[in-house]
């Protein structure tokens, strides 16, 4: 045992400062020399954090034996290599027969959320939704932190309902998510060798990792943490060795700003009572942030810390037994207690303090991390205030939060309010302040829980499409959080599903400028500019990711985009492969794929496409679409509408979708369907103006011209630059015998557009002087855009041509 | 060496457009002749400063075979005399039809001294664009009576059609307004 500790801690101490490559080594060394179930998983972790996740998985791969810790990690590495049938078994390895998932909570302790979760995503990679739905739900219950979790069933169709889930009922609860919080609080500062005697008394279980004080070297690491010039920070952060440089003016400098920029969070600012270190005076409750005003905050915080430089150098001499957990410094009146873990802990605790680091983990998926720091990561802007606002939290309680870090750590059955209590001086204050401390510390969960709540409603909202009411609910949160990238990103992408493209590129833009290094949801932002045609602004943003990582997939989604829209479209293939390549599991590189392929008519490489984008996401409705599109070229109405209508079943709002199903009904011959459809297209979206020209056009092509006629001046008022709305009126006016009102607007159509792209304004011409009228001759639908089918590239003639093209509309191919 | 753009000619704008594609990449592409190093390669790799060089006897054949039977409406072959003097063909013959045994010819065009892309609209008579399975671009005679030619680019466009399908429809709209709606991606 001795030969561990000192080296568990220094190699836990590498890895908290990301120096993977001497954790690797020293713990090679480690395991080498001690076989043990902890040293192998230092090992897989030191591995796993350098990102050689292969060389994790192989070491942990054939122990039948290990602990739950080495499980977890080998299901993590499993699943990160796709080999997620090891991954479920190794994590289901106990359970008696059956699949459940009954006994993970006992299994996995603390960890038994985060198994859950993986659990969860394992059944999802494989097709087995309810199941991924049950591991996830069971997940939240057990620590409401997992924001991911509820995303993941959002996006998998479920419909989780965030008052529910969002809820902190206990403190039971709250200690799962933090997992050893309590635990950790032992290490916290422990002013006097008496508490040290408290902590033995008080607990209830000998929880095997809860002391520190064991008898080790004490002047070895002690030396190293703390300096005298401590401030009241430095204290507990000498813990992790972490110097806690300039603290009190860091502390100092950054009070006013995060204070006077926004109001007080509700959550992640009200530890600064500095009720901890026993002394009498701090223990003014502390209300949680939103309530304390931040100017008496600053005061507090000054007087806690002239306090603490005073007290400081007690607290160090009494704290120098404590800080050397990582070198399992003994207290003289405790015994010693063999600490695999606790040095760990320990040592990470307090580097989390200072780091306000998500997690200690690497690829800690749950953003359960520091409870201050919003649930989803937002912006930096509130990271660093929050981070800011945990260098002020002077007090042994902000450490017992920061350090929620749901890790390896056995679960304890101690309670929180025990443990507190043994953190405390035995003072007459004692016990008020551990009760403070676990208010103090509901009450920021509690805040943080509201928010979730607010934000779990709105993205419930987006994911089912309910754009209107996710935008509302999106617009109502407190400014602070609304003022994120993140919640930014969502509203772009709740007008973007509403295709009201120009305010969602508003809201990307300004989440652009504001971060230019983020990426996630720049492939949406990039596809309404495809939509809008604005070829700069695309180009621009295409450069700028090219620029910052070559290796997301939505960097190539945009650089395809922009070379799309240029109708460049073997340049924006080789981009959209590459974004496949790059990564295989993002649907929406596959549905642009996809469509790219429809345009250059590669019709069948576009269907495997979109197959895959729906194998990865079945509630992908692009793709849905993607696949009634070809079926729609391919002239199979029948399957293009139930691909239509499937596409529809998922985004039940969306206008396009339905002209498109309209279209095709009356393809169909089934026109009364498709008015109807259209009618259902118009009320969903009013202003719409597809729906509008092609219930006009269907209209034309049933021979109620004056509805069309009505249809189509409407239209021209919503838009009056479209050529093809002329064209369409002057042929309804041919039609009804008014030709002087027809060339009047064909005249104006092909003013519109010269290039006459849209050929069908050739044959306008004819139909002018009477001939024999082509829509009859139309083989194919009567729809009256029919036409170009008959001339491919004819010659464009001016509307007035006696000698041009006599026989073009006739003839087919 | 960007491929220059002669004052009115410029494949390159007509397919940005959207009129037309170029589905040269859709053919099989084969030589009656070539210089080890200067074949079809250089021939389709949109830089001017690679060519093909044939070595053989005149005519110097181009085949171009499509796995359907593809609408072309314009052939663009980019020459130079400035740079290939005697090499620059003078005379070019195409063909078409649906393989070897069964190709026409519907153009010759004559060149003096070009400089940059030529472009060869191909119509049938009734001014529409062919269906063809195969193309067979043949030089009959070059500058100055050189023996062997210098092609330096080719590129084959097809008209975007609009079939008979009330979906295209959707694509081609004018508006920025209305064609932000057509269609979902």
């Amino acid at each position: 045992m001795i030969v561990q500790e000192p080296v568990q801690a220094a190699i836990w101490h590498c890895l908290n400062h990301y120096d993977y490559t001497d954790a690797v080594f020293l713990s090679e060394r480690l395991y080498a020399e001690v076989k043990s179930d902890e040293s192998l998983f230092l090992l897989a972790t030191a591995y796993f954090r350098n990102g050689q996740k292969d060389h994790a998985y192989h070491i942990l791969k054939d122990r039948t034996d290990a602990s739950a810790q080495c499980r977890y990690l080998f299901g993590i590495c499993a699943y990160e290599l796709e080999k997620y049938a090891e991954a479920e078994d190794v994590l289901l390895e106990n359970q008696s027969g059956s699949n459940s998932m009954d006994n993970i909570v006992e299994e996995f302790g603390d960890q038994a959320a985060f198994a859950l979760v993986l659990l969860g995503k394992i059944a999802a990679k494989t097709e087995r939704k309810a199941r991924a739905i049950d591991a996830w739900k069971r997940a939240l219950k057990l620590n409401p932190f997992l924001w991911s979790s509820f995303e993941s069933l959002c996006k998998i169709g479920d419909k989780p309902n965030p008052q529910n889930i969002f809820q902190i009922n206990n403190m039971e609860n709250l200690s799962m998510c933090h997992g050893n919080s309590i635990n950790n609080i032992e290490s916290v500062v422990i002013t006097t060798n008496a508490i040290s005697q408290d902590n033995q008394e008080t607990f209830n279980t000998p929880p095997p990792s809860q002391q520190i004080l064991t008898n080790f070297n004490p002047n070895m690491n002690a030396k190293q943490l703390c300096t005298p010039e401590d401030s009241p920070l430095a204290a507990p952060l000498c813990m992790s060795g972490i110097r806690p440089i300039q603290g009190t003016r860091k502390v100092m400098r950054v009070k006013p700003e995060t204070g006077s920029n926004s109001p007080q969070p509700t959550f992640g600012q009200f530890f600064d009572s500095p009720s901890d270190y026993g002394s009498p005076t701090f223990s003014q409750p502390m209300l949680p942030g939103s309530n304390s005003h931040h100017q008496s905050l600053a005061k507090r915080m000054r007087a806690q810390v002239d306090l603490f430089i005073n007290r400081k150098e007690s607290i160090f001499q009494n704290c120098k037994p404590v800080f050397s957990q990582s070198t399992n410094v003994p207290a003289t009146k405790t015994p010693t207690i063999p600490l695999a873990i606790q040095p760990c802990q320990n040592v990470r605790r307090s580097s989390r303090l200072f780091s306000n680091n998500y997690s200690v983990k690497e690829n800690n998926k749950s953003p359960n991390r520091n409870k201050f720091a919003t649930p989803k990561s937002p912006s930096r802007k509130t990271k660093q205030r929050i981070s800011k606002c945990n260098l002020n939290k002077n007090s042994s309680y902000t450490e017992l939060n920061t350090r929620n870090k749901m890790e390896k750590e056995k679960s304890e059955t101690v309670t929180s309010s025990e443990t507190e209590k043994s953190a405390i001086p035995p003072s007459a204050t004692a016990e008020s302040c551990i009760e403070q401390a676990i208010q103090m510390q509901r009450q920021s969960a509690e805040g943080l829980m509201c928010l979730l709540r607010d934000i779990g409603e709105a993205y419930l909202d987006l994911s089912q499409f309910n754009c209107v009411t996710a935008i509302e609910r999106l617009n109502s949160l407190p400014p602070n959080q609304f003022n994120t990238s993140w919640v930014y990103c969502l509203l772009g992408l709740a007008y973007f599903e509403q295709a009201d493209y120009e305010t969602c590129v508003k809201y990307f833009s300004e989440v652009h400028d504001k971060e230019p290094y983020r990426l996630e949801f720049m492939d949406v932002y990039s596809t309404a500019l495809w939509h809008l045609q604005k070829e700069v602004v695309l180009s621009a943003l295409a450069q700028d990711l090219v620029n910052l990582n070559k290796n997301s997939p939505i960097t190539w989604c945009v650089s395809g985009n922009c070379f799309s829209l240029h109708k460049e479209h073997d340049t924006a293939i080789k981009f959209f492969q590459r974004a496949v390549q790059v990564d295989p599991h993002f649907p929406y590189a596959y549905t642009l794929l996809g469509h790219e392929y429809i345009t250059t008519e590669e019709l069948d490489k576009a269907m495997s496409c979109f197959r895959n984008a729906v194998r990865l996401d079945p509630r992908h409705y692009n793709a849905w679409f993607g696949i009634g599109t070809i079926y729609s070229k391919q002239e199979r109405y029948r399957l293009a509408e139930m691909n239509y209508a499937k596409a529809l079943s998922i985004n039940s709002r969306s206008s396009v979708i339905l002209c498109h199903i309209g279209v095709v009904q009356h393809a169909l011959k089934e026109t009364e369907k498709a008015l109807a459809t259209f009618n259902t297209a118009i009320n969903n979206n009013p202003k719409s103006p597809l729906c509008k020209f092609h219930r006009g056009s269907v209209y034309f092509a049933l021979g109620r011209h004056a509805e069309a006629l009505k249809e189509l001046e409407e239209l021209k008022e919503i838009v009056p630059k479209e050529s093809l709305v002329y064209y369409l009126i002057g042929k309804v006016h041919k039609k009804l015998g008014n030709t002087d009102l027809a060339l009047m607007h064909f005249s104006w159509a092909t003013d519109l557009d010269p290039k006459g792209a849209s050929s069908q304004i050739k044959e306008a011409c004819d139909p002018a002087f009477g001939r024999s009228n082509p829509d009859i001759e139309t083989p194919a639908s009567p729809s009256p855009e029919e036409y170009p089918s008959e001339s491919n590239s004819e010659p464009r003639a001016a509307p007035i041509n006696y000698n041009g093209l006599p026989d073009d509309s006739e003839d087919s191919f | 060496m960007s491929l220059k753009r002669a004052s009115n000619v410029d494949p390159i704008k007509n397919e940005r457009a959207g009129n037309v594609r170029e589905v040269g990449s859709q053919a099989i592409w084969s030589l009656s002749s070539c210089k080890p190093g200067f074949g079809v390669d250089q021939l389709r790799d949109d830089r001017a400063d690679t060519y093909w060089q044939s070595d053989g006897q005149l005519p110097h054949l181009v085949n171009i075979q499509f796995q359907r039977k593809t609408t072309i409406s314009d052939i663009y072959i980019y020459t130079d005399y400035k740079l290939d003097e005697s090499y620059t063909p003078s005379r070019i013959s195409i063909r078409v039809g649906t393989h070897f045994n069964d190709i026409q010819e519907i153009e010759v065009i004559t060149l003096s001294e070009p400089s940059g892309w030529v472009h060869v609209p191909i119509k049938d008579i009734r001014d529409k664009p062919i269906r063809v399975f195969m193309i067979q671009i043949a030089v009959t005679s070059n500058h100055q009576n050189g023996r062997d030619t210098h092609m330096r680019q080719i590129k084959i466009h097809s008209p975007i059609e609009t079939p008979n399908i009330p979906m295209d429809n959707f694509l081609n709209f004018t508006t920025v307004e209305l064609q932000q709606h057509a269609t979902i991606r």
